[in-house]
């Protein structure tokens, strides 16, 4: 029974007839779902017709607050957002940290879901247990920071209150861009798979939400000892790089160690770059000229975000935010280029279009690769001339898909669609993962990276699943004769899959250490988590939603390169290559899944609680 | 003289007090020679792969210790691979 986390309702808005609903949920599904991306594909399941296109009207958008969202449970800042996505055209979810989702429970719902389409822009304004719908003309192809200030000053005003709380698009997710990305709190992004695109669709530009009231914690003395606990743990952990520059510090490392990307996944970052220019490349090098503020998410005890204020170098752009480690490596090392203000302008286009800087640093790069090669000319990107190297070029590129304009309503989109729209010149150098830009990690140095790039129902993305660095599991020995991954990618994926439902950083396993996702959830819901279940149970109904609309095993695809088909010559991935077909084929068997489609059977479904109907509509019948 | 450096703070992780060692050995010298001279007691605290970078090439630490002889006036860059994200 569920004794806490949750406002115990969730909001459905359609844009097309104008009404707000509100609804009580089922608490099976809260017990059994728990939230994030397994309650956001189970709610799409349920309210969303099979086989309709991403960005029609029927499609349906889902934000979801976490149970740990608001609660003070360390790192529990992270909310969901589920779609349709419009790259695979299977289920999306996103996230993303900031304080969007503790406030939405504030305002006294765990989920908003937005059906339709509405006739003119539109924001939401959520206040406790109301939701309005309001003009957006006005902010209407505003860019992001401008969009959400103006909306922030003028709710703030009418309310009489401060720190309300935001989320929405810029103008790459009202033209639909595939590679838009939903942005929050100014700073912080929920990017990848195009769900933002979705949004658009619906004439949503913001969500805006105040709330005031109290989150219920099942036991929150056992919460606040088990927190006394992790900060006493944090303070022996060296975090303090970390607390200081975010994840950019690991850029350096990366270039050299090839877990960034070199030359869009070609090259050896050790044969471009001396330890010198990548040092230039990480966030402490960055920091020291131009950090001014430090930025934390609800709840955390790092504070991994920041402000900078760039004055000089080659774009002098004044006050904006640090990049991540992913944007630094997509636009430095993924396209051969050394200076640092690159990245840092690349961040600030994207951030202020609302484009996922991964895909977008993907994009480019493929780009450049195709131009370089003849597959692509100066009459297909407006007259620039891409090169290896050159930031110029790239920044002018970006600005095209920021903007939309000219090469940018093909180049938007990302290197699928621009790919097929120039007739699929220059597909050999695609290194996307179903359509998807995968992360700035490296499948051969982490194998588990590879299965989960190329076989998530939500492809690309390193926060799922992995299985750990290579060099650690007998020499990269994932053969025929190597050990049996199946079992660990599952218990793995399994914990993952939790970190996600309940709203925990990431980083506060990676860098502090604690793997407390479980803990946390069982002390905030007072629900006994069965992390055997509960794992495979949330991958199934996000690949369930997937498998209704057809996607099966021949539909997932990925270039052999970022696989080491051929494998790399030098560097710490040299020879590599990584069997992607025998860790998928186990992880899906250790699921209890078909090896022709990768789909579920019947029974494995139904043996997880809670998917009877699922596995009525799409499990196979074991032979 | 060659050099060992420490990125990203990855000396404190070790119990070190400085990122940069520098040593006064006839060169080449092996890499294992100069980093048991740190004298380094908690490398099993260090959970991450950690890599070697000399003369523009990135090795795997333990392939350095087993390998890498460093010439004279080089600098022998040591770090992990801590995350990003």
């Amino acid at each position: 029974m569920v004794k806490g986390g949750y406002m115990g309702k969730y909001l459905v808005v359609d844009m097309t007839t104008g009404t707000c609903e509100t609804h009580e949920w089922n608490e099976e599904y809260l017990e059994l779902f728990i939230g994030g991306p397994a309650l956001g594909a189970r709610m799409l399941w349920d309210m969303m017709p099979a086989h309709v296109d991403a960005l029609a009207p029927e499609s349906v958008f889902g934000f979801l607050a976490s149970p740990l969202n608001g609660t003070n449970a360390l790192f529990g800042g992270r909310y969901t957002i589920v779609s349709k996505s419009p790259v695979t055209n299977g289920f999306n979810d996103a996230n993303s940290g900031g304080y969007f989702g503790p406030e939405l429970k504030k305002a006294g719902f765990d989920a908003l879901f937005i059906k339709g389409k509405s006739e003119k822009p539109v924001y939401l304004l959520i206040t406790d247990d109301k939701c309005e719908i309001r003009d957006a003309s006005h902010i209407w192809g505003l860019d992001y920071y401008e969009a959400e200030a103006k909306i922030r000053d003028e709710v703030e005003a009418e309310l009489g209150v401060k720190n309300v709380r935001t989320a929405g698009i810029g103008p790459a997710g009202e033209r639909g861009s595939h590679i838009a990305a939903l942005m929050n709190d100014m700073h912080h992004t929920a990017g990848r798979g195009g769900s933002a695109a979705v949004l658009g669709a619906k004439g949503v530009k913001m969500v805006v939400v105040k709330g005031t009231k109290k989150i219920p914690i099942a036991d929150p003395d056992k919460l606040n000892e088990m927190k006394k606990g992790y900060l006493a743990a944090l303070k022996e952990a060296d975090t303090q790089v970390f607390k200081d520059s975010g994840s950019g510090e690991a850029a350096p490392g990366c270039i050299l160690g090839n877990d960034a990307s070199t030359k869009n996944w070609s090259a050896v970052g050790s044969d471009y770059y001396t330890p010198e220019e990548a040092e230039m490349l990480g966030s402490p090098w960055a920091d020291a000229k131009y950090k001014t503020k430090s930025k934390a998410c609800a709840a955390c005890p790092f504070g991994c975000g920041a402000l900078y204020k760039v004055e000089d170098g080659a774009y002098p752009i004044g006050e904006t935010t640090r990049p991540q480690y992913e944007t630094i490596a997509a636009f430095s090392s993924n396209i051969l280029v050394k200076d640092p203000a690159v990245n840092i302008y690349a961040n600030d286009l994207c951030n202020r279009a609302g484009i996922d800087t991964i895909s977008a640093g993907g994009t480019v790069a493929w780009a450049i690769e195709a131009f370089e090669n003849g597959d692509l000319t100066t009459d297909d990107t407006d007259g620039i001339k891409l090169a290896w190297g050159d930031g110029d070029a790239a920044i002018e590129l970006l600005k095209k898909m920021c903007s939309g304009e000219g090469c940018g309503e093909i180049f938007q989109h990302g290197t699928l669609y621009a790919c097929q729209a120039l007739g699929n010149r220059g597909a050999q150098f695609m290194t996307v993962f179903s359509g998807i830009e995968p992360g700035q990690h490296d499948p051969r140095l982490m194998p588990g990276l590879g299965r989960a790039y190329k076989w998530d129902p939500v492809p690309g993305r390193h926060v799922k699943g992995t299985t750990g660095y290579v060099i650690e599991d007998d020499k990269y020995n994932f053969g025929e004769d190597g050990p049996h991954t199946g079992a660990a990618d599952v218990e793995w994926t399994s914990y993952t899959e939790l970190e996600s439902a309940a709203g925990f950083c990431q980083f506060g396993g990676i860098y502090g250490g604690q793997f407390t996702a479980v803990e946390d959830v069982e002390a905030v819901t007072g629900l006994a988590v069965d992390l055997a279940k509960y794992g495979p149970r949330s991958f199934l109904m996000r690949l369930a939603f997937s498998v209704r609309e057809g996607i099966e095993r021949k539909d997932y695809t990925a270039n052999p390169r970022n696989m080491g088909e051929p494998p790399l010559k030098g560097g710490p991935t040299d020879g590599v290559t990584i069997p992607v077909d025998t860790l998928g084929e186990r992880f899906y068997e250790a699921l209890g899944c078909d090896m022709e489609h990768f789909w579920p059977y019947k029974d494995t479904l139904k043996a997880l609680g809670g998917l009877d109907d699922v596995a009525e509509e799409i499990g196979l019948d074991r032979p | 003289m060659v050099t060992i450096k420490f990125l990203s703070g990855l000396e404190r992780r070790l119990g070190l007090s400085d990122n940069s060692y520098s040593f006064e050995e006839p060169a080449p010298v092996p890499f294992r020679t100069l980093f048991e001279k740190l004298n380094i007691q908690n490398l099993e605290s260090i959970t991450r792969p950690l890599f070697v970078n000399c003369e523009r090439k990135t090795l795997t630490f333990d392939k350095a210790l087993a390998d890498l002889n460093v010439p004279d006036g080089e600098t022998v860059v040591v770090f992990m691979i801590n995350g990003g994200g």
